[in-house]
C-alpha cells in the first residue's frame, strides 16, 4: 500500500543566498540566560531564523531549555514547549501527529507548520536515542530533530555524555595523579547511525554554526524535504570545553578544519560532503593539525604529546581508512589500536 | 547585641569560588570567636552560567540566629562586589540599613565609582580595593574570559582547589575585616592562603568615608 | 481515554507567555536584561586604513574601493574627487605609496589600487558633466601660480570652496609637470587636456604665457588678488659639475621631456645615448630616448645596485625590459669631444652617506673609463627659479621660506608643491604635490576667514594593523594585473604602455580589499552574535546597533570582525548602559509582584482561543 503513507506538504524554504539576504526578523530574541559566548544559543537563533514564523519549537531538558526559559520567561517568539529529557523524538512525532489531526478536523487552519524538536547530546545521544530512532521511522509525519552537541551534560556542570570525545576532562573524568586519561571511549556517531539505519528518513546532516549560512540552509532543507529528519550540530561550549568565550566561533571552525567534525548530508540516501569538509576531501585545503584544536581547550590541557598523536592518528584513520571517510566507521582491514598508557 | 548580614555578589563559574571563600572564611572565624554564624549560597540566581550574577550570604550574630531558614539576606549591612562592573548591574543596595559598607574590587577610585551606586546615602563608607592587581593579573577585567578554571565547583561536585582564598578573595576579606570589624583580624588571618595579598591589601585599600551613623 | 469533558481551570488556559512580558523581536524579553553580565563592551570605531594614511593626498581609498565593489562607480568617482582633482592622471602616473602600505601585501599581494583609480578616472573622463561643482561664490579672487599638480589641486579646491581662481602659467599650455615631465606613453595628452577642461568648467581662468617675474610682478599679485598660491615647482635642472657640460649634445632631463611634451622639441638624438641619474625622471628620459630614435641607451648611476635607486621598481623593470643597459657605481667626470659630445669620462663613485653639499665620493685614483656616445642626458634633479621673489622669503635651500602652514610670513601668499616640499623629507611626487596643494588651499581659505590654520603635515590617527584583523574571512586571491604592450612594440611608439582595467577586473580587484579597520557592512557581527543583541534595523548597510541592555560581553563579535572595526572597551568607562536589576533575575522589585497580581486577576480575563 504505497499510497497509504502520504507526506503532508511542507513549507517552501529556499536556501538563503547570502548573509545580506537573511530575513531581519528574530524568533529567538535576546535576554536568555545562557553563558557568555554560547554557541548553542547561536544554533537556536539561526534555527529559528531559518525556520521562520510558522514553526513550533519543542525543547527537551538541557541548557537550551533551562537557560532560555527561566522563571516564567522565554526568549522564544514562536510557540515552544518543554518536554522531558529523553523524549524529544516522541514530542516531535506527537506534535506533528496532533497538528495533522487538528487540521483534518478543521480545528485549525490547514497549513504547513514546521515542527522542530531540539535536544542536547545527553538528551539525544544518551537518553533519547530510542525515541528519536522511532520518530525517524514514521515517514508520514513532518518533523526535524536537531541535536545540539556540546559534548557533555553542560547544564548540570559538565558530566560525561556519550558524545564526549576521548580523554576529555569532565566532572566524571577528571584527570588525576595516578591516571591521566579517565575517559577512554570515543564519541558516538549519531548522524552516521541515524542515516545508516533509517530508510524512511530523507535527510540527515551534520552542521557547525561557525559556518552559519551552511547550517541554516541545512535546516531549511531538512524542513522542506518532508518526513522526519535529523541534524547533528557541534556547538563549542566555553564552560565545558574551558576556553575564553571569544574563541567560540573559532573553535567551531577549527573542529571542521582539523577534520574532527566532518560536515556532510545524506539526502534521500545520497551522501554528500559539504562546506569546508568537501574542500578538504577534494584536496583544496589541508587539514589543520588536531593539536591546534585540542590545546586551545582546557578540557584537553592534561594531554601529553602521545595523547595528541593518538588523537591525530584516530582522526587520520577516520579520513583515510573508513569506507566512507568521516561518516561510517566500517573499515577494510582490522587495525591495531594502541592508545597511550595513562 | 549585634547582628550583621554580609552579601557577596559574584560572577557565576569564573568567580564563584572567590565569593564562597569570603562567606565561608568569615563565618568560620566568627564561630571560632564563639559567635553564631551561617554561610550559604543562592541557587535561585542560576549560578551555573558563566558570568551570571550570583549571591553568597553570611550572617554573624551574638545570639542564636532566628532567621536561619530564610534563604536571602533582606537587610545586608555589608555588600561585596567581587567584580567591579557589577556596580552598574543590580540594586545590591536594596534593604541596606543606614551605615552600611560597600566593598568593590576595582582599580578605579571610590570617587569615580560612587556615581554608579544607587542609594549611596545609606552608606557609611565605600571601599575600593584593586584585588586583581594584588592577587594575580589573571583577574584583570580583560582576562576574565580565561577564568574557566573553577567551572566544576558551582554545584560542589568537584573543586579543583581546596585552598581557602588563594586568589582575589584574600584582599577582599582583608578589606571587609579591616573596615567593618565583623570578625577579629587575628582569627581570620591564619586561614587565608594568599597571605601576601592579604597584607598588601590592608595597606592599599582606599576608603571613602560617607555619612557617619548617628549613634 | 478521551479528554472530552475534562475541565481545565481558567488560569491554566492562558499561556504563560501572556503572564510574563512576552519577548519582542527588537526589545528581547525584558525580564532578563543580561547586559549586566558584561565587563567589556563592543564598540564600533572606524580606524584609519594604511592606504589612506600612506596616500599623499589622503584619498579615501578604502571608501571608494568599497563603492566599486558594490558597483556604485559614480559615487566612488565622487569620493575620489574630494581629494584628487585628476584621478585619470594619478591612476597612470602615481608611484602608489598606498599599495606599498596595503595590508593585503603582507597577506598575499597588494591591491592594485592605482589601476582601480585609473578605471574611475577614465569613467569620469567619459562623463558629460563632472560630478563636482564650483562652490557658491564668495567674491574673493585668488591667483595660483603654476598649473602643475600642486597648482591644479589648489585651484580646484579653491574653486570648490567658492573663490574666483586665476591660474598663471608661463608655458603656452597648462599642465606643468603633468604635461612636461611625464611622457605621452605614460599619460596621453588628451587625458590631461580633458582634466584641464574640467578646471575651466569650474570657472577657473587659465592665463598661459604669463610668467611671474617677467609678465607679472610680486606687487601685481599682491595688488590684484586677495591671496595667492605659489606652486611654481622646481624648474631648473641640476648639473653634475663635470668638465665640458656645455658641449653640444648634452641635454638635461626635465627640459628634454618638457620640450617633447609641449611639442616644441627640436632635438635629434644620435644612435648612442647615455642617461646620467637613477631617479624616475632619468628612467623616463631613457625610455623616451628609445622612442626618439636612439638605438643603444645606457643608464649610468652612482648607486651601487638597483635597490638604492630612488625610483619606482616597476618602472625600472619596464625600462630594462625595453632594452636599456644599466651601469652602477660610476659618476660622470668629464664630457669629451670637439665642440660636440663624443666620449664620456667615467670614474668609480659611490654615495658616501655624508650629509654635505656633495654626498658623492668619486675615486679619481683609478684610471677613468671612456664611453663613446652621441648624446648624453643629465637627469640628476632640479632646483627652483625664484629670482623675482623678495629676499625675505628665500631660504638657504634655494626655495621659498614658509611656516608650517605653508604661509609666507604673515602675507596672504602660500606656497605648495615641490617648491615647498623640497628638502623637507617628503617625496617630490605628483600625489604629494596634490595633497600639499589641497591642504594649502584649505589653509588659505581659513586665513582669509580668520580661522586658525592646520599644519601641512597630517596628524596620524590609529592605523589598522594586520594582526588585529581576522584573516579567516579572506581567502587568498591573486592580484589582477594590468595588461601591457610588449617591450618590442612599445619601445618605438608613443602609444600608452599600460592598459586600463575592465569593469569586471576593477570590481574584482576592489573586492579583494580588506577594508582595514573600517566597517564595510559585512554583517558578520550580526551573524555570529549568539544573543542576538546586534540589531540591523534596516537593510541599509553598516547601521548596526548593539543592544547594550542584552549584550553579555562575550567578545565573539570583536574576535570575528574581519576588518577589526569592532573593539572592546571596559564597561566602567561608560556612564551609560546601567541596567539596574533589583535581584539577579528581575528588573524591578514589582515585576514578580505584578505577575502575582496578574495571576490573581486572570479569572476576570476572557478565555482565549487556542
Amino acid at each position: 500500500m504505497a499510497t497509504y503513507i502520504q507526506i503532508d506538504p511542507t513549507q517552501k524554504l529556499d536556501p538563503f543566498k547570502s548573509v545580506k539576504k537573511l530575513p531581519l526578523e528574530e524568533y529567538f530574541t535576546s535576554g536568555h540566560r545562557t553563558c557568555q559566548g554560547c554557541e548553542s544559543a547561536l544554533v537556536m537563533k539561526m534555527m529559528a531564523k531559518a525556520a521562520g514564523p510558522r514553526s513550533i519549537i519543542l525543547g527537551s531538558t538541557g541548557c537550551m531549555y533551562v537557560a532560555n526559559t527561566t522563571y516564567y520567561s522565554t526568549s522564544w517568539v514562536v510557540p515552544w514547549m518543554h518536554t522531558q529529557l529523553g523524549s524529544s523524538g516522541s514530542a516531535a512525532l506527537g506534535t506533528s501527529a496532533a497538528l495533522k489531526v487538528l487540521m483534518r478536523k478543521g480545528k485549525i487552519k490547514n497549513e504547513p507548520i514546521n515542527v522542530i524538536a531540539f535536544c542536547g547530546d545527553g538528551g539525544g545521544a544518551d537518553m533519547g536515542v530510542g525515541a528519536i530512532s522511532a520518530t525517524l521511522t514514521h515517514a508520514e509525519y513532518n518533523s526535524l530533530i536537531l541535536m545540539y552537541d556540546n559534548e557533555s551534560y553542560a547544564n548540570t556542570d559538565i558530566q560525561l555524555s556519550g558524545s564526549t570525545p576521548w580523554g576529555a576532562n569532565t566532572t566524571f573524568s577528571s584527570p588525576g595523579k595516578v591516571k591521566r586519561i579517565m575517559h577512554r571511549r570515543w564519541k558516538k556517531n549519531m548522524a552516521g547511525m541515524m542515516a545508516a539505519g533509517h530508510p524512511e528518513c530523507k535527510y540527515v546532516a551534520t552542521i557547525c554554526m561557525s559556518y552559519g549560512l551552511h547550517g541554516m540552509n541545512s535546516i531549511r532543507k531538512a524542513l522542506a524535504i518532508g518526513g522526519p529528519t535529523f541534524i547533528h550540530s557541534l556547538d563549542p561550549c566555553p564552560k565545558g570545553w574551558d576556553y575564553d568565550p571569544y574563541l567560540s566561533h573559532e573553535m567551531g571552525e577549527l573542529a571542521v578544519n582539523s577534520g574532527v567534525w566532518p560536515l556532510y548530508e545524506v539526502e534521500n540516501g545520497l551522501l554528500r560532503l559539504t562546506g569546508r569538509t568537501e574542500q578538504i576531501a577534494a584536496g583544496k585545503i589541508r587539514r589543520v593539525p588536531v593539536r591546534d584544536y585540542l590545546l586551545k581547550q582546557g578540557r584537553f590541557a592534561h594531554f601529553t604529546n602521545d595523547d595528541i598523536d593518538y588523537f591525530q592518528s584516530k582522526i587520520d584513520d577516520m579520513w583515510e581508512k573508513w569506507l566512507i571517510p568521516g561518516v561510517i566507521p566500517f573499515r577494510r582491514d582490522v587495525e591495531a589500536d594502541t592508545p597511550p598508557s595513562s | 547585641m549585634s547582628y550583621t548580614e554580609l552579601t557577596v555578589w559574584t560572577r557565576g563559574i569564573i568567580m564563584d569560588k572567590e565569593g564562597r571563600d569570603i562567606v565561608n572564611s568569615i563565618s568560620a572565624s566568627a564561630r571560632l570567636e564563639g559567635k553564631y554564624a551561617q554561610a550559604m549560597e543562592n541557587y535561585v540566581d542560576n549560578p551555573d552560567r558563566t558570568n551570571a550574577p550570583t549571591r553568597k550570604y553570611c550572617r554573624v550574630s551574638d545570639t542564636v540566629l532566628e532567621n536561619e531558614l530564610t534563604y536571602e539576606n533582606e537587610h545586608p549591612n555589608i555588600v561585596v562586589l567581587v567584580e567591579g562592573t557589577m556596580v552598574k548591574g543590580w540594586d545590591y543596595m536594596r534593604g541596606m540599613p543606614p551605615g552600611g559598607t560597600l566593598v568593590i574590587n576595582t582599580h578605579y577610585s571610590p570617587e569615580y565609582m560612587i556615581r554608579f551606586v544607587p542609594g549611596a546615602e545609606r552608606l557609611s563608607q565605600l571601599v575600593c580595593i584593586d584585588a586583581a592587581r594584588l592577587a594575580h593579573h589573571k583577574w584583570l577585567y580583560y582576562r576574565l574570559g580565561e577564568l574557566g578554571l573553577d567551572r566544576l565547583s558551582t554545584e560542589g561536585a568537584a573543586e579543583r582547589s581546596k585552598l581557602m582564598a588563594p586568589d582575589i578573595a584574600a584582599p577582599l576579606i582583608a578589606a571587609i575585616v579591616k573596615t567593618t570589624g565583623i570578625v577579629k583580624m587575628q582569627t581570620i588571618q591564619p586561614m587565608i592562603v594568599n597571605k601576601n595579598a592579604f597584607e598588601m591589601a590592608l595597606e592599599e585599600l582606599r576608603i571613602m568615608p560617607l555619612n557617619p551613623v548617628a549613634v | 481515554m478521551s479528554t472530552k469533558g475534562t475541565r481545565i481551570p481558567d488560569w491554566l488556559k492562558v499561556p504563560f507567555a501572556g503572564i510574563t512580558p512576552g519577548p519582542s523581536q527588537d526589545k528581547g524579553q525584558n525580564l532578563f536584561p543580561t547586559g549586566n553580565w558584561r565587563s567589556i563592551r563592543p564598540v564600533y570605531r572606524d580606524k584609519l586604513p594604511p592606504c589612506n594614511n600612506a596616500c599623499g593626498t589622503n584619498e579615501k581609498i578604502q571608501g571608494y574601493l568599497d563603492l566599486v565593489k558594490r558597483g556604485k562607480y559614480l559615487d566612488a568617482y565622487a569620493l575620489i574627487k574630494e581629494d584628487m582633482p585628476f584621478p585619470s592622471v594619478t591612476g597612470r602616473v602615481c608611484y602608489h605609496p598606498c599599495e606599498q602600505a596595503c595590508n593585503r601585501g603582507k597577506y598575499d599581494e597588494a591591491i592594485s589600487i592605482r589601476a582601480v583609480e585609473r578605471f574611475l578616472g577614465d569613467l569620469g573622463q567619459s562623463l558629460k558633466h563632472d560630478v563636482v561643482e564650483a562652490g557658491p561664490s564668495n567674491g574673493k579672487k585668488v591667483a595660483v601660480v603654476g598649473s602643475g599638480p600642486a597648482g591644479h589641486s589648489a585651484a580646484y579646491q579653491l574653486a570648490r570652496i567658492g573663490y574666483k581662481v586665476t591660474i598663471l602659467e608661463k608655458s603656452s599650455k597648462a599642465g606643468g609637470l603633468n604635461r612636461g615631465g611625464i611622457p605621452d606613453w605614460v599619460l596621453p595628452q588628451h587625458i590631461l587636456d580633458r582634466e584641464i577642461e574640467r578646471l575651466i568648467e569650474l570657472g577657473i581662468a587659465i592665463k598661459t604665457n604669463c610668467e611671474v617675474g617677467k609678465d607679472v610682478s610680486w606687487d601685481d599679485l599682491k595688488r590684484d588678488y586677495d591671496a595667492c598660491v605659489l606652486a611654481i615647482g622646481l624648474t631648473e635642472p641640476n648639473g653634475v659639475r663635470a668638465e665640458g657640460e656645455d658641449k653640444e649634445g648634452v641635454l638635461y632631463g626635465l627640459p628634454f621631456l618638457r620640450d617633447i611634451g609641449m611639442g616644441t622639441s627640436k632635438v635629434k638624438l644620435g644612435p648612442r645615448v647615455a642617461v646620467i641619474g637613477g631617479g624616475n625622471t632619468a628612467i623616463d628620459c631613457a625610455r623616451e630616448a628609445l622612442r626618439q630614435g636612439a638605438i643603444e641607451v645606457t643608464m649610468i648611476t652612482v648607486e651601487a645596485n638597483t635597490d638604492e635607486m630612488p625610483c619606482s621598481p616597476e618602472d625600472l623593470h619596464d625600462m630594462l625590459e625595453e632594452g636599456v643597459d644599466l651601469w652602477h657605481g660610476r659618476a660622470l667626470t668629464a664630457v669629451l669631444g670637439a665642440g660636440k659630445v663624443e666620449t664620456l669620462q667615467l670614474h668609480p663613485a659611490r654615495f658616501s652617506g655624508a650629509i654635505n653639499a656633495s654626498p658623492i665620493t668619486i675615486n679619481r685614483n683609478v684610471p677613468a673609463e671612456r664611453f663613446a656616445v652621441d648624446n648624453v642626458i643629465i637627469a640628476v634633479g632640479q632646483r627652483a627659479s625664484i629670482d623675482w621673489l623678495p629676499q625675505e622669503f628665500k631660504n638657504e635651500r634655494g626655495t621659498i621660506k614658509i611656516d608650517r602652514f605653508g604661509r609666507l610670513g604673515d602675507t596672504n601668499f602660500f606656497a605648495a608643491g615641490d617648491i615647498a616640499q623640497f628638502g623637507s623629507g617628503q617625496p617630490l611626487m605628483v600625489v604629494n604635490a596634490v595633497g600639499d596643494g589641497k591642504r594649502v588651499a584649505f589653509n588659505l581659505d581659513k586665513a582669509l576667514r580668520g580661522e586658525p590654520l592646520q599644519p601641512r603635515t597630517v596628524a596620524v590617527d590609529v592605523i589598522m594593523d594586520l594582526n588585529r584583523m581576522n584573516m579567516t574571512y579572506f581567502p587568498h586571491f591573486p592580484r589582477a594585473h594590468q595588461s601591457m604592450l610588449s617591450p618590442v612594440t612599445r619601445r618605438k611608439t608613443q602609444v600608452e604602455v599600460i592598459q586600463g582595467f575592465s569593469e569586471k577586473q576593477a570590481s574584482e580587484e576592489a573586492g579583494r580589499c580588506f577594508s582595514c579597520g573600517t566597517c564595510n557592512a559585512c554583517d558578520n557581527c550580526y551573524l555570529v552574535c549568539p544573543e542576538p543583541c546586534i540589531a540591523r534595523p534596516e537593510r541599509s548597510n553598516g547601521l548596526y546597533k548593539i543592544l547594550v541592555d542584552y549584550c553579555k560581553g562575550c567578545r565573539v563579535c570583536i574576535e570575528e570582525c574581519p576588518t577589526g572595526c569592532l573593539e572592546g572597551v571596559p564597561e566602567l568607562d561608560f556612564d551609560t548602559g546601567v541596567v539596574r536589576m533589583d535581584t539577579a533575575f528581575a528588573i524591578s522589585p514589582g515585576l514578580h509582584g505584578r505577575q502575582a497580581e496578574e495571576l490573581l486577576n486572570l479569572a476576570s480575563r476572557p478565555a482565549k482561543d487556542i
